[in-house]
């Protein structure tokens, strides 16, 4: 669980820092982040291959109550993601090279680009791009605006690019310290999902899981 | 004639030939399909070749293969690549892999539960209904929710996706970014099929040159290459080398032609006249085609340009035996007797191919007597009176006289002749391979690389294979598809044991009545489906209402007439479906693709099985049929021309002998030219058969100048000199022909070559009368 916890090698801050001094100024002309947000990405840079498990509760409209998902996160690198799903069933969803794969138990397995499933490809996005710590580029697809403290904050991602905020209409990461613990991606069409992982990833969720609720659990209150 | 009327004479010439250019460029088109060459179908196999199919759907497909930029790049190439050729009439499809879920017109939506083979095993009851919502929440709760979610409500089983994957190619390559690319993810792949047939140059390069705009378009400021392959491909390559290689062998051609004149007359107006008469010949020729039939065949014209090149030597007869004595009128009036024995002879044989009944050889009788008959004319009544009055005596010669001598005094040996055919007889009987090349492709091979890359991008594509190809005949469209669906288990199973790879069937698009019916039969009318709905969505969380246009559609599904050719046609999708079943002449036929044939025994036993209702067509086999049956023809209009031939000059010279001094040399040649070119380890095809055809001419022709002698030495030495630059200037023609690296210009050039050098040793052994050795 604790492997997306900071495992702090040596390179890894000295890297940060030279991407801070040289990029930071040449990346943004509009709605640029603050320096404060940039820094909060900056350290949440964390190596790889990284693995948490995670508790994934999607809202979506054509159903009355959320979907609650239960499993592990495998990130492997920028553009490789497996999700497997433990229960309440079996599957697994492997991201890799702009292609995703579901696999089931029984059934043949469905392919699809990445570009087909837009919410997906601006939440891996966002994903990959602050566990990497890169503030450079994810300020080049989103508007970055940050709340909190070093201690307790949230970080909110607004899609730029007209293609993603059709479908995206905001991710907010929600973290402590150097570790973020809830992804909430609120889709354009009214569905959305709040990924909660690592020290939440097993937080306990009422039967049918409120937004509300959830918004207090990553915000770290009881 | 004064030197005022010989510019007349020329101005009207060149007018008239100027004149001739304009009609034939205005009237005669020029087609290159090779279909309208060939002779009427007489087997079935042949029919379906020539009047149905053409060269098969497989020969009409092109591949493409995008490289040389990032894989990103290069799939947003392939989409709008895609999008351009679909718009263009020249092209039946266009495929690089994007599933089109919209591929089903919105009014034929309905039609999903027909079309699927869903129902044939399944009910929609409770049951099933509930394990396919219970999949649908999880397909709510993964990553595919994006692009389901919007089919869900009226397609809850997702009839949709089962038939677009049921519709993509057989055999499909990898995906990346949704397009198909190379298993090592480096080369998007297409495929696009055109309207024209494989084997049309003319129509496939117009193709082809679209498809390299559309690909500079789509292609802007990427570093992306685009690689063509397949059948069409290949004709339009080995068209544009052999013309390339014709053409530049015909210009080092004219320029020894016109030295090897230039150093035998000394004239440059006369070298120039002297290429009137087979100007004019060729356009009186094309002319007469334009008029007769409207068009010609690029073939007939190759053939038929090689056949009327013996009329270049009716000028250099009358050049030869110019002197100062006599005026050109005179020399012409005093040889016309010999010439026009030969041309008219000639003319006479060339009518038996009038008769063969096929148009390609009809074009090329019309062509040529047209040709010969005109170049023989303009130079008797036209070139004469454009000539100078001081032209170079070639009987004034040294050298000339003194070899002269030395022919006059070659022995002339009566069993030389029935030795030499005797020996070529035997030597084409022992001679190993095979008499006849009947592939004619054999002659115009592809390069290696090309087709190594083709065998590379078809595996990755699982592009259909181009030789065999099952085809299904019915009534009606209908009928086709219902033994097209008899024949979808018989084929799965050859494809389960390895036989092929895959196939394509039309029933794959569009079921037949009879099946669509059935599973029409099987659909829940609503008071049985309600229930099962409620029953199937009992513990899921879907909002109520959720499926009430899935109960719409079924329940509209089930009263709908089954879905026809005519109208599946007009819906997307009609084009591919319009590739494999079609309406011919009071009957339908459907053509089944197959892909990676491994073990084609399989396929004709499987064929040959009394309750297949289909059966196998080997295109190669069937145009090898057909080359074979062509070749037939031309053999038995050869044989007719022969016994013209013999008639005619037998009628002209009279005399038994003579006939026999004229025609022995000919004969001979033919068979000596057989002969060396089987030991040669050649097979013959239609080109030699047509070139030796051409040295037939010229040999007569030699033999008859030879035969008719003057006693005169200075006409003698004067009529060897003609001979010898008629004999000089085709050699040298024919000897660079000869030398050529492709086939087709080989077996031409080699042909002929070795006939002018048999004929005129054979003429000068056999042809010049004894009398001259008694005068020598």
């Amino acid at each position: 669980m604790s492997l997306l916890l900071p495992l702090a090698s040596q390179a890894a801050p000295d890297q940060a820092e030279s991407r801070q001094a040289t990029a930071a100024p040449a990346a943004c002309s509009k709605d640029c982040a603050s320096a404060q947000t940039l820094r909060l990405i900056e350290r949440l840079k964390r190596p790889l291959p990284a693995t948490t498990r995670y508790t994934e509760v999607r809202f979506v409209e054509m159903l009355d109550a959320p979907l609650t998902l239960r499993g592990d996160l495998t990130y492997a690198s920028a553009n490789e993601l497996g999700k497997r799903v433990m229960s309440p069933y079996e599957e697994t969803t492997t991201i890799a090279n702009g292609q995703v794969e579901i696999a089931r138990k029984g059934k043949p397995a469905k392919r699809f680009s990445l570009k087909r499933a837009p919410a997906l490809a601006g939440f891996l996005e966002s994903f990959s791009a602050t566990l990497d710590g890169d503030a450079k580029r994810l300020e080049r697809s989103y508007v970055l605006t940050s709340d909190g403290d070093d201690h307790r904050w949230q970080l909110q991602l607004v899609p730029r690019e007209a293609a993603l905020a059709k479908h995206v209409k905001r991710v907010l990461i929600s973290g402590q310290d150097t570790t973020p613990l809830c992804f909430d991606v609120e889709e354009t069409g009214g569905d959305s999902s709040v990924l909660l992982v690592d020290k939440l990833a097993d937080a306990a969720l009422d039967a049918v899981p409120q937004q509300a609720h959830l918004q207090q659990l990553c915000q770290g209150k009881p | 004639m004064t030197l005022r009327a010989r510019v007349t004479l020329l101005a009207v010439w060149l007018a008239v030939l100027a004149g001739l250019l304009f009609y034939v460029l205005s009237a005669l088109k020029v087609s290159t399909d090779l279909r309208s060459f060939m002779p009427p179908a007489r087997t079935p196999e042949q029919r379906l070749l020539l009047d149905e199919i053409g060269e098969g759907p497989g020969s009409r497909l092109l591949l493409l293969a995008l490289h040389g930029d990032e894989p990103d790049a290069l799939a947003d190439i392939s989409k709008a690549l895609v999008l351009r050729i679909r718009d263009d009439k020249r092209f039946v499809r266009a495929l690089n892999g994007e599933g089109d879920l919209g591929a089903l017109a919105q009014d034929l939506l309905p039609y999903r539960y027909l079309l699927s083979p869903t129902l044939d095993t399944q009910a929609f009851d409770a049951d099933y209904l509930r394990s396919e919502l219970e999949q649908r929440v999880q397909d709510l709760g993964s990553p595919a929710a994006a692009w389901l979610k919007p089919l869900l409500g009226s397609d809850p089983t997702l009839e949709m996706l089962k038939l677009a994957e049921a519709w993509a190619p057989p055999g499909e390559p990898e995906r990346y970014a949704e397009v198909w690319f190379t298993r090592d993810g480096k080369q998007a792949l297409l495929l696009a099929e055109t309207v024209a047939g494989g084997f049309d140059p003319s129509a496939q390069r117009d193709a082809q040159d679209a498809l390299e705009q559309y690909f500079r378009d789509s292609s802007k400021d990427t570093h992306a290459q685009l690689v063509l392959s397949g059948p069409g491909v290949f004709t339009v390559r080995i068209n544009a080398t052999t013309s390339d290689e014709a053409n530049r062998i015909g210009l080092f051609d004219s320029i020894g032609f016109i030295t090897l004149l230039l150093l035998a007359y000394r004239r440059i107006g006369t070298v120039l006249a002297g290429a009137l008469p087979l100007v004019s010949g060729g356009l009186a020729g094309m002319a007469a085609l334009a008029l007769l039939f409207g068009g010609a065949h690029g073939i007939t014209l190759a053939f038929g340009f090689t056949l009327i090149g013996v009329a270049q030597d009716y000028p250099i007869h009358l050049f030869s035996h110019l002197s100062r004595e006599r005026s050109p009128v005179t020399v012409a009036q005093l040889l016309w007797p010999t010439l026009a024995t030969g041309v008219a002879s000639t003319c006479i044989a060339y009518l038996a191919f009038f008769a063969s009944g096929v148009d390609g050889l009809e074009q090329l009788a019309v062509f040529t007597i047209v040709g010969l008959a005109t170049a023989a004319l303009t130079t008797r009544f036209g070139l004469v009176h454009l000539l100078g009055s001081r032209p170079l005596d070639a009987a004034q010669s040294a050298w000339l006289a003194a070899l002269w001598r030395r022919v006059a005094a070659l022995p002339r040996p009566r069993w030389l002749a029935p030795l030499l055919a005797t020996a070529a007889v035997v030597a084409v009987y022992f001679a190993p391979g095979s008499f006849w090349e009947n592939n004619l492709a054999a002659l115009t091979p592809a390069p290696l690389d090309l087709v190594a890359q083709d065998t590379r991008l078809r595996q990755e594509l699982g592009a259909p294979d181009v030789r065999h190809l099952l085809v299904i005949e019915g009534d009606d469209a209908d009928a086709v598809l219902a033994a097209s669906e008899k024949l979808d288990p018989l084929l799965a199973q050859l494809q389960t044991d390895g036989a092929i790879a895959g196939y394509e069937l039309p029933s794959r698009y569009l079921p037949s009545a009879a099946t669509q019916r059935a599973r029409q039969a099987k659909l829940p009318d609503a008071a049985t489906l309600q229930p099962a709905l409620a029953q199937a969505l009992l513990g899921l969380s879907f909002k109520p209402g959720s499926f009430d246009a899935f109960a719409r559609d079924v329940e509209a599904a089930r009263t709908l007439a089954p879905l026809d050719a005519q109208r599946f046609f007009e819906s997307p999708l009609g084009l591919r479906l319009k590739a494999q079943l079609q309406p011919r002449d009071g009957h339908w036929i459907g053509l089944v693709s197959l892909v990676g044939v491994k073990d084609s025994g399989a396929l004709v036993a499987l064929a040959a099985r009394p309750d297949v209702p289909a059966h196998l067509l080997d295109l190669k086999h069937a145009s090898e049929s057909l080359v074979a049956a062509y070749r037939t023809r031309v053999l038995y209009s050869l044989a007719v021309a022969a016994l013209l031939l013999v008639v005619v000059v037998s009628i002209a010279l009279r005399r038994r002998r003579r006939v026999l001094q004229v025609l022995l040399p000919m004969a001979v040649t033919t068979l000596l030219i057989l002969a060396a070119l089987r030991l040669g380890g050649v097979s013959l095809s239609l080109f030699h058969l047509i070139a030796l055809v051409l040295a037939a001419g010229l040999g007569l022709d030699y033999a008859l100048f030879f035969e008719h002698v003057e006693d005169d030495e200075h006409e003698q030495r004067r009529t060897l000199h003609a001979i010898l630059v008629c004999s000089a200037s085709t050699f040298l023609v024919f000897l660079l022909l000869a030398l050529s690296s492709l086939p087709v210009l080989r077996a031409i050039g080699a042909t002929v070559t070795l006939g002018v050098v048999f004929n005129f040793v054979l003429a000068l052994l056999l042809a010049r009368p004894q009398r001259e050795i008694r005068d020598a």
